[in-house]
Formats: C-alpha cells, sequence, structure tokens
C-alpha cells in the first residue's frame, strides 16, 4: 500500500492504518529497535510502542517520508529504553560502541559536562552530514543513525571494514571541526 | 556536551536522507560475470606478456612531451573519470519517490534528448532531492550539456538533468519517431543486447476495470514471476522483431470492451486479455512501461505507444508464456 494510503488510513482513525504499517514497515522498525536493544522481546515492544505514538501524532502530523518518520519514532523510543535499562542489564548492541565512537566528535574546547541546546545541535548536524559527499553521508547515516554493525554496512555498500573504518573515522573528525567552527 | 546528545542530535537529520541510506544497496553481483571477468583480466595479462615479448618496448612518453592535442575521436563534453565503471553504482530505486507508482505517474513535463540516431522523449519523474540527484550524475550524454546518466549507469532508462543549478529526474518514454525498431530501443536505451540482459519479468494482470468484478479477474489471473531462459528468450526475441510507432496512437490500439462497470453483461474482455510487464535487467533496473493485450495482439505502453500486431504464431507463444486466456474473455 502507498504511503500517502497509509496516512489517509491514520487521519481516518482507522485501524487498518496500523495493520498497513505493521506489514510494510514492520522489519524496518524491527531492525532499527533490535540493533540498539540487541533483544527481540524489547525490540518487539519498541516496535508495537512506535505504532501506538505514530496513531497518536497521525494526525495532526501528515509526515512526507512515513519510513522515515516511524524509523525516527522507533529509534527514539529505543534509545529511552536502553537508557532505562540498569547499567549491567544494558548489555551489547551496537549503541554502545557508537556511543564510544561519538566521543571522537565533542570538540575539545567543550567540558563534557556542559550542555548544548538540543535543537541547535540537531540543524548543525543535519547541515553537516547533508554537506557529506553522498557515500560518505550514506555510510554515516548507517552507522550512527541506524546503528547498523560495521560488519553490515560492508556488505550493505560492497566496502572492505578498514574502508569503512577510515570513511568513518575521517567523518567523525570532519564533524567535531564543524562543531568548533559553528561555536557548537 | 555528552556523546549521548549527538546521538540524540542524529534523530532530527533530514528524512530524505534517512530514506536515501535506507533504499541504497549494492546491486548483487552476477557469480559467472565476476569470475568470467577475473578470467578475461588473467587472459589479458597473458596476451599482454606474449605482446610484451614479441615486441621490444617504446619509448615512454612524459607527460611534457605528449601531445596534448586530444584526438579526434574523444567525445569532446565527457569528463575525463567518465567511464561508468569507474564510478559508483548508484540503483535506480534510490532516487525513486513512492509516488512513481500506478496512477501517480503521470507526465508533467516532457523534454527531447538527443540518443544515438534519434530524438529520445523523456517525461520527468518524482524523485529524491536536487542535491542527492546531483551526487549521484554519471557520465554526460554525449551531444549534450546538461543531461547525466545515473552514476555508474551505461544505459539510458534514465537521466538526470541538470538546469539552472538545480537537478530533476526523467525516465525515457519513446522515441520522438512515426515508426522505429524497438530493437533500437533496447539496445540503446536499455543496455540489453541479448535474452541474458534479462534477468526476470513480472506479469500483472491489466488494472483498467476497477470495478469488483473486474478486480476479482484480476485475482483470478493473479501475478507471476517468469525466469525460465527459454521463455525470457521467446519473449526477447518477438520484442526485437516488434516495430514502434510512437506515442499518442490510442486509434491503433484495440483493448477490448473496457465497459463492464456499466454493462454487467459484458465479457470483461480488457482484462482477461491483458497483462503488464516488468523487465528486470541484469544491472537491476525495472523497464515497467510495456503492456500487452491479446485483444489485439499487440504490445502498447502509456501515451498511447503502439507496436505492430503479432503473427498468429507470435502470438500463441506470447499467450502461452503470459498464460492468457483469449476464449475467456470473448
Amino acid at each position: 500500500m502507498e504511503d500517502a494510503r497509509i496516512v489517509a488510513l491514520y487521519w481516518a482513525r482507522s485501524e487498518a492504518a496500523i495493520d498497513a504499517t505493521s506489514e510494510k514497515y514492520g522489519n524496518y522498525c524491527y531492525s532499527i529497535a533490535y540493533n540498539i536493544l540487541a533483544n527481540a522481546e524489547d525490540a518487539d515492544e519498541s516496535v508495537n510502542d512506535t505504532y501506538l505514538a505514530a496513531w497518536n501524532s497521525i494526525p495532526p502530523q501528515r509526515p512526507s517520508v512515513l519510513s522515515s518518520f516511524l524509523g525516527k519514532i522507533t529509534r527514539r523510543i529505543s534509545i529511552d529504553k536502553w537508557r532505562a535499562r540498569s547499567a549491567e542489564k544494558r548489555g551489547g548492541g551496537e549503541i554502545i560502541l557508537a556511543l564510544d565512537e561519538l566521543s571522537d566528535c565533542i570538540p575539545a574546547n567543550k567540558n563534557v559536562e556542559q550542555e548544548v541546546e538540543a535543537a541547535e545541535l540537531g540543524k548543525a548536524l543535519d547541515r553537516f552530514v547533508m554537506a557529506l559527499p553522498l557515500m560518505e553521508r550514506r555510510v554515516f547515516i548507517r552507522r550512527y543513525w541506524y546503528l547498523d554493525p560495521i560488519a553490515s554496512i560492508c556488505q550493505r555498500f560492497g566496502f572492505s571494514q578498514s574502508k569503512v573504518k577510515v570513511m568513518l573515522h575521517r567523518t567523525r573528525n570532519s564533524l567535531r571541526n564543524y562543531l568548533e567552527k559553528e561555536g557548537i | 556536551m555528552k556523546n549521548d546528545q549527538i546521538l540524540d542530535a542524529f534523530g532530527a537529520l533530514n528524512d530524505e536522507a534517512i530514506a536515501d541510506a535506507n533504499a541504497c544497496q549494492r546491486p548483487k553481483t552476477n557469480r559467472w560475470l565476476k569470475w568470467g571477468a577475473m578470467a578475461a583480466c588473467v587472459c589479458l595479462l597473458v596476451a599482454g606478456g606474449i605482446h610484451i615479448s614479441r615486441y621490444p618496448a617504446q619509448p615512454i612518453t612524459t607527460p611534457l612531451e605528449a601531445d596534448d592535442t586530444p584526438s579526434i575521436e574523444d567525445p569532446p563534453s565527457a569528463p575525463a573519470s567518465s567511464s561508468p565503471e569507474n564510478q559508483t553504482f548508484i540503483p535506480v530505486s534510490a532516487l525513486l519517490t513512492e509516488s512513481n507508482s500506478g496512477y501517480f505517474n503521470q507526465a508533467l513535463e516532457i523534454s527531447s534528448v538527443p540518443v544515438g540516431q534519434y530524438d529520445g522523449l523523456y517525461e520527468k519523474i518524482h524523485s529524491v532531492g536536487s542535491d542527492i540527484l546531483r551526487e549521484s550524475t554519471g557520465t554526460l550524454v554525449p551531444g549534450t550539456e546538461t543531461w547525466y546518466r545515473i552514476s555508474g549507469h551505461d544505459d539510458l532508462q534514465y537521466l538526470i538533468q541538470k538546469n539552472s543549478g538545480s537537478y530533476s529526474l526523467w525516465k525515457f518514454m519513446c522515441f520522438d519517431s512515426d515508426e522505429y525498431a524497438y530493437q533500437d530501443v533496447l539496445e540503446t536505451v536499455y543496455k540489453i543486447d541479448s535474452a541474458h540482459n534479462i534477468s526476470e519479468i513480472k506479469v500483472h494482470p491489466a488494472t483498467m476495470d476497477n470495478t469488483n468484478a473486474g478486480k476479482a479477474i484480476q485475482a483470478e489471473i493473479g501475478s507471476q514471476t517468469i525466469t525460465g531462459e527459454d521463455e525470457i528468450k521467446a519473449i526477447y526475441e518477438i520484442l526485437c522483431t516488434l516495430t514502434c510507432y510512437g506515442e499518442n496512437n490510442w486509434d491503433k490500439i484495440n483493448l477490448g470492451s473496457t465497459d463492464a462497470a456499466v454493462d454487467q453483461g459484458t465479457s470483461h474482455e480488457a482484462v482477461w486479455s491483458g497483462r503488464y510487464l516488468t523487465f528486470v535487467t541484469d544491472y537491476g533496473n525495472e523497464i515497467d512501461g510495456l503492456k500487452y493485450t491479446a485483444a489485439s495482439n499487440m504490445f502498447y505502453e502509456y501515451y498511447g505507444i503502439a507496436y505492430n500486431q503479432l503473427t498468429a504464431e507470435q502470438a500463441r507463444i506470447v499467450h502461452e508464456i503470459l498464460k492468457i486466456e483469449p476464449a475467456r474473455g470473448e
């Protein structure tokens, strides 16, 4: 079913919207949740919470790219769920590794505890990512938005592990420099 | 600032970029093609070795000594590193948006682009944003200054146009000619030189009759995917014999009765007789314009693009492969 029709079902408050979403984007949302939580039961729960959140937000929202809209909800819910777990129960998952890698991006002149306005950081990150060359952008998004393991990024794009790691390393350094220049 | 904040900030990324990163997949490589290419490289190395051992080495010309005058055979407008093989292959699916499917696929703008000996007509289609298209451009189309292939592509099915710094995606419709061989389209536009270039053919029932009765017939007919070598070869050979008469030729196309909605006594001939075809090429493109009707034994396309009528024997082969039972529509 086309996205516009699924969104129309939400607007009509038809429960068929949930079925259509589950059929078309269930696996997509699950893979995002599983990358973060590394636990099938928790990932299922996140996906179900995604449907509920979509139901509650459409209307008034009318997403233009439904996949990204749902993916963003799943990602946010899964990260929140991961944070809610006690430290010892957080377990594996790519999020630990990704967080460790992202510490490269923190500008040297910033105190680790210093808070930055989330919206400002989000806009700067979006500008930075959109200015990246296409393949570097795709790899960067796969790693830090979808939280894909390096091996699966290599498989998806046909790159070697070393190429992906070097590409990510350079992009993280560029992001740090960019944030420094932006005064963030 | 904490790394957590950066992780959260990713949540605000551009929707299109997120969708693009999900749509892009490396094309599956054909194992035989890969080993064949390796074998060809070995042969070249061996042949090269024989050549070097038989002939004395030529003096090496330094770049400064080399004749900088471009060869008359060099393509005048193609960039130096323009070989599609050296570019990242970008699948067409990564550039299309959902609204290209079904009845939303309506042309708003049509442009003419020189394609070999013809002028190709292209329709502008919904696509990802201009920034992504700009980064997806491949080689310049010879004889043009603003039309590009998609990166890594040798075919001309989809082109990217640069216009005042903005990029848009266009899809081939037909040649601007009253009569031409469809084989020219297969070879020039789709780079299909043999049946081996077609991986599979997806066949769906015709959807022009969406009454409940029409839909029931569509469900009964169902869809199928043709993957058999012999069947693909038979269809390919028939396509190579076709003559195309260009667009706006609806008067040449007899689809059979389509007024089932107002007359319950009609036979739904158009649905029983019609099939919509999608050819999947070996490089992953989908050619989805071609349709067939057994009401007049003809292939046709959107925009009233008409083809010649098949011979009785050709029609028999097509009906057998597409599983059409013309008698049911009579």
